[in-house]
């Protein structure tokens, strides 16, 4: 079900009042579970089955952990539920991928090992929600939970099941433990949330959708300055699409008194490449950063040398969990790379990791930082390397278009308006609009409102998330 | 305090709306509405407004003076040398599939131009859902009488076997008491028309074409009676909806009088001559091909070169667009260069040959 679909709609004016009249908190958690499971269901009712075993395989994985004899029996068991985790994901995210890679470079006739795998929506978020459980358990941070109930639920829940946040066992747990009504402050906050996101989702990454998706699959027919555009559309395009789904999340979140971590905070206001991976898609980040690449690579431990090169490793992994394709690596090849130059330019001239330079330094520091960001969104949205050569050839070999003008006039109010809303939605994530009285905040939510449902009645079908792929 | 409370809210709520409906406008979310009404002519092409289409494929831009999506080219050739080509159509013509570089048209002029070394302008004057009927009276009143022409494509398929007068505008029909050809302005009693002119009476329609929010006011309405609110509230919980598929249609029907008469009229023009250019979706049978064969009538036949782009499961299909993953009903980027240059090297030969005769390029009249 997707969160930009009137089903939804009617599905969280379901969900909601019967959560509210539940008294006892074991109801509560079986009609959270009962929801999410049909939420995730209405996809297709066959991955049920694939998320029940995965959340009950690390359910008692991490008892195992946790009770091993020693150190060495601990490990093992750790390596086994990373094994079994890393299978399912790989067999049904990689596995084409690598039998193609194999017949790429071996030119063996491998096309009877290609398999018709459909990938079970949001597998890559649950299935690192899960090993960062058993991780943290086996890191000694964590207790096992003793209620199949309650994990199943932390896994399973619904907002943030298929496109995260990803939520550490130690922030989301306590808190599907002890299911509560929100209180009135929480439950506006949620509605305000909710509406900022679908003004994000469905006015702006919908709609830009429209520009970009045709350019990018067919860039051959467009010339240098379309191509350009779509850039630049696609980064406000991913954005308002993943930024809006972490709003719709964070909204539900609250109406059902969960609260669900931050996961952007006005990315492209970043003045330096760390600082961009501080503010985008902050909770993979920080899981990266916590069990890749301090705790499974040694962070900056041993050395200058091996840190950068920690820093690579650690972000051409997160590019490859984005996909099975090779683009996905060079993005996180050149997202690893930009880290590891900022960290040596850092250490180099003694500057702090985040500037604090007059207007000029930061504006010229956030020009540079959105221009590398946007050209490693090219090899991230191209369908393959050909095409992301292809717009690179054209900007260097440039070729006018009769509709340029068109173009920057389109791009232009996306961007004012993308970074409209961003100042709205402050750096830590909060929305100004609570600063308004009930009166005028409502006076934007209803018009809001109303022309959102306008956009979904018009359409045939809603966009999927971006990240729902993943 | 409350009323100023409430105030302050009802200049906000105004605010909001503004702006929405300034940023649907200007990033073109919501495309105007197309059509206006001619007291002549009936429906017809509003000129002169922005337009983007994203649906199968891609298309920005503006129509015309005349409400065409292409150059303004003037009524009058400004070249006595010029090649001056018209296209007549259905939505396959008016091809906002593609950007206008990208139109057949387009790589018409490219190619005619090079292989005969002189300048050729190819005017397009196709209209979505203008079939047979309408688009022929369109012609023979409207755009014959008032440009200047060296030769005619007319392009039709085998629903135009059948007359089919969905499109809200001045049409032929066969009216047998006089065994001809008789004008037909039905679409005046049309519910369509019914209530454009009241909104126009209403001084609404000039709101309607200009606010990005009331068109797509005007969509959602359109998108429930088309949907349904029920399987849009409630999607798979009201049942499947059966997926929308394309499928090569194969029509069996009788020539009707009215086409017949149709064709024949146009096949006996000949200033500016006339030929057919015959579209039928693959697999569709060879009626049309028959007829127009048994009359001895000028066509041309794009199952020659749009057939062999068919191979499904390849992509390589002309009716394939790559976005929506659907074969659609139209010609998508391929389709549109191999109609191009089917079409360019069928005339060039032809009138190289003398079999496509142009008797006089019109330069003024």
């Amino acid at each position: 079900m997707l969160f930009n679909s009137l089903v939804f709609l009617t599905f969280m004016a379901v969900v909601i009042p019967v959560y509210y009249l539940l008294k006892d908190k074991v109801q509560k958690k079986w009609w959270l579970l009962l929801s999410s499971y049909v939420f995730y269901g209405y996809w297709d009712w066959r991955f049920l089955g694939l998320l029940a075993f995965s959340s009950i395989m690390d359910f008692y994985l991490g008892k195992t952990i946790f009770n091993a004899k020693d150190g060495k029996a601990k490990k093992n068991w750790l390596k086994f539920s990373i094994i079994i985790n890393l299978t399912i994901l790989g067999f049904f995210k990689y596995f084409n991928f690598f039998v193609h890679s194999f017949q790429e470079v071996f030119g063996a006739d491998l096309d009877f090992l290609h398999l018709n795998i459909i990938l079970p929506v949001g597998i890559s978020f649950y299935t690192f929600q899960s090993l960062s459980y058993t991780f943290d358990i086996y890191r000694g941070k964590l207790k096992p939970e003793e209620n199949m109930l309650d994990y199943v639920l932390f896994v399973a829940f619904f907002p943030q099941l298929v496109a995260g946040p990803i939520e550490k066992a130690i922030d989301l747990l306590p808190q599907v433990k002890n299911p509560r009504n929100p209180n009135r402050a929480e439950i506006w906050d949620g509605i305000l949330l909710i509406s900022s996101g679908l003004v994000k989702k469905v006015l702006i990454g919908d709609t830009i959708a429209k520009y970009v998706d045709h350019v990018f699959n067919e860039a051959g027919y467009y010339t240098s300055p379309e191509l350009l555009a779509a850039l630049f559309m696609f980064a406000i395009q991913i954005y308002a699409d993943f930024g809006g789904y972490s709003n719709i999340a964070r909204g539900c979140g609250k109406l059902l008194g969960v609260d669900l971590v931050i996961n952007f905070k006005q990315p492209y206001l970043s003045q330096n490449i760390t600082d961009f991976w501080r503010r985008w898609h902050i909770s993979l980040s920080s899981w990266l950063k916590d069990y890749l690449y301090i705790w499974g690579l040694g962070g900056n431990r041993y050395g200058r040398i091996r840190t950068y090169v920690n820093l690579l490793i650690t972000m051409l992994i997160g590019g490859f969990w984005h996909g099975a394709n090779f683009t996905y690596i060079v993005w996180g090849g050149l997202h690893g790379l930009g880290l590891a130059v900022h960290k040596w330019f850092c250490e180099v001239t003694g500057k702090p990791r985040i500037t604090h330079g007059n207007y000029l330094g930061k504006f010229a520091g956030g020009l540079l930082t959105f221009l590398f960001v946007l050209l490693a969104w090219l090899f991230f949205r191209a369908p393959d390397f050909g095409t992301a050569l292809y717009f690179l050839k054209s900007f260097v070999n440039w070729k006018g278009s009769d509709v340029a003008m068109d173009l920057l006039m389109i791009t232009a109010t996306y961007y004012a308006v993308s970074f409209f809303l961003d100042f709205v939605e402050d750096k830590h994530g909060e929305l100004f609009m609570r600063k308004l009285n009930v009166v005028s905040q409502l006076a934007v939510l209803v018009p809001l409102w109303g022309v959102i449902c306008m956009y979904l009645f018009s359409i045939g079908k809603p966009l999927p998330f971006i990240y729902f792929q993943f | 305090m409350n009323i100023k409370k409430y105030g302050v809210g009802v200049i906000i709520a105004l605010v909001t709306l503004f702006a929405v409906d300034r940023f649907l406008n200007v990033t073109r979310i919501t495309p105007p509405i197309l059509k206006y009404y001619n007291e002549e002519y009936g429906a017809l092409n509003v000129p002169n407004i922005k337009y983007l289409k994203s649906r199968e494929g891609f298309f920005l831009g503006e129509t015309n003076y005349d409400g065409r999506f292409r150059e303004n080219y003037p009524k009058r050739k400004t070249d006595s040398n010029t090649l001056r080509i018209i296209l007549v159509g259905d939505s396959f013509v008016e091809g906002i599939d593609v950007l206008a570089r990208n139109h057949f048209a387009a790589y018409m002029e490219r190619l005619i131009s090079a292989q005969l070394n002189r300048k050729v302008e190819v005017l397009d004057f196709g209209r979505g859902n203008c079939t047979l009927q309408p688009s022929s009276y369109y012609y023979l009143n409207y755009i014959k009488k008032e440009y200047d022409i060296d030769l005619v494509l007319f392009f039709t398929e085998a629903r135009d076997l059948q007359p089919v007068a969905d499109y809200p505008s001045t049409a032929f029909v066969y009216d047998s008491t006089v065994d001809n050809l008789v004008v037909s302005k039905s679409w005046k009693e049309s519910q369509e028309f019914k209530a454009v002119t009241k909104m126009e009476s209403l001084g609404l329609l000039g709101v309607l074409n200009n606010s990005g929010l009331f068109r797509l006011a005007y969509r959602a309405r359109s998108g429930i009676s088309m949907y349904g609110f029920l399987p849009k509230v409630l999607g798979k919980f009201y049942g499947e909806r059966a997926t929308q598929t394309y499928e090569r249609m194969e029509t069996k029907q009788e020539l009707s009088r009215t086409s017949a008469h149709i064709f024949d009229t146009l096949s006996k023009q000949t200033d500016p001559p006339v030929w057919f250019v015959l579209r039928n979706f693959p697999l569709e049978s060879r009626q049309l091909e028959d007829f127009m064969g048994s009359m001895h009538y000028n066509f041309f036949d794009l199952k020659d070169t749009l057939d062999f782009k068919i191979i499904r499961n390849t992509k390589d299909d002309a009716y394939y667009f790559k976005t929506t993953n659907l074969y659609g009903g139209h010609w998508n980027h391929l389709g549109h260069k191999a109609v191009g240059y089917f079409l360019s090297n069928k005339l060039v030969q032809g009138i190289k040959s003398g079999n496509i005769k142009i008797d006089r390029l019109h330069y003024g009249k």
